[in-house]
């Protein structure tokens, strides 16, 4: 799963995968502005075939908490 | 206004009494304080200004006293300041305007002006805060807003809150040298309750 999300991170923020951590966020990626956060959300949704609540998306602070929010969803690989 | 007045302004508003409050963003009424400070440069700046469909003259402290005078005595418009909690800076100002109290509807706007918040969550979440406020609070049936096409962060966000495009107004808004046509979005309070987008707000 969190290969799959590193991919998800590169192609829409635009960055090198390798360059992906759990420490990658908004503060360190300037292409995770609001256009950036939504086309995450909007990646994920199709990829892993979820809808995220709001309460998840308020919580896209960084790549490791996006990990976390898709690791507590049952089912998700 | 003298001495005295302005310390008082500065001192840091209480955020048990913020008009919502949410995860990253608190909203409270503006000051005249806001006025003097950043929010009146923030229509100044072309790349604030680029997607909106007015703003395109010079705005001064004077202009934006005078728009907080309009603003607090209005019942037509309910526009709050947007405040980071964490610094509590003042970023930007969401308001709900041209409120019909008898057909229940009502036009959003929301600007993050502070540069530095234009990254991830605050547009998302004030955007969110104030869908949720119109219809929670003020019982509007119908939120709508017209943004330019271009804008794809603006379109994009309030597309993921839910709200459908509904109209197409051709070369509406002059933009980077062109015409540009502006897109309607529209939601209804019927399908904003049933969402999974709603945020939790106190």
């Amino acid at each position: 799963m969190k290969e799959k999300l590193s991919k998800i991170f590169s192609e829409c923020l635009k960055v090198n995968e390798k360059e992906i951590n759990d420490k990658t966020s908004p503060e360190n990626v300037s292409s995770w502005d609001s256009l950036g956060l939504v086309t995450l959300v909007m990646a994920i949704e199709k990829k892993f075939k979820i809808k995220l609540s709001f309460e998840e998306i308020r919580k896209f602070t960084s790549f490791k908490e996006v990990c976390e929010i898709l690791n507590s969803r049952e089912g998700l690989k | 206004m003298n001495k005295n007045n302005v310390e008082e302004l500065k001192s840091e508003y209480p955020i048990d009494f913020a008009y919502a409050k949410g995860e990253h963003v608190y909203f409270r009424y503006l000051t005249e304080e806001d006025a003097r400070g950043e929010w009146h440069l923030w229509f100044n700046s072309p790349s604030i200004t680029r997607y909106l469909l007015a703003r395109k003259w010079t705005n001064t402290v004077e202009d934006q006293l005078e728009y907080l005078k309009y603003a607090k005595t209005t019942k037509d418009r309910l526009t709050l300041a947007i405040v980071d909690i964490k610094s509590n800076k003042h970023i930007g100002v969401g308001s709900l305007g041209h409120i019909e109290y008898i057909h229940k509807h009502a036009e959003i706007s929301c600007v993050i002006g502070a540069k530095d918040f234009h990254k991830g969550y605050y547009a998302l979440e004030s955007f969110a805060m104030l869908t949720e406020i119109g219809f929670t609070r003020l019982n509007l049936n119908k939120i709508y807003g017209a943004g330019l096409e271009i804008n794809r962060p603006g379109i994009e966000l309030s597309k993921l809150l839910g709200y459908k495009v509904t109209g197409r107004l051709n070369e509406h808004c002059f933009a980077d040298g062109q015409y540009k046509d502006a897109l309607m979005l529209e939601i209804f309070q019927r399908d904003w309750l049933k969402s999974d987008k709603r945020p939790k707000i106190c």
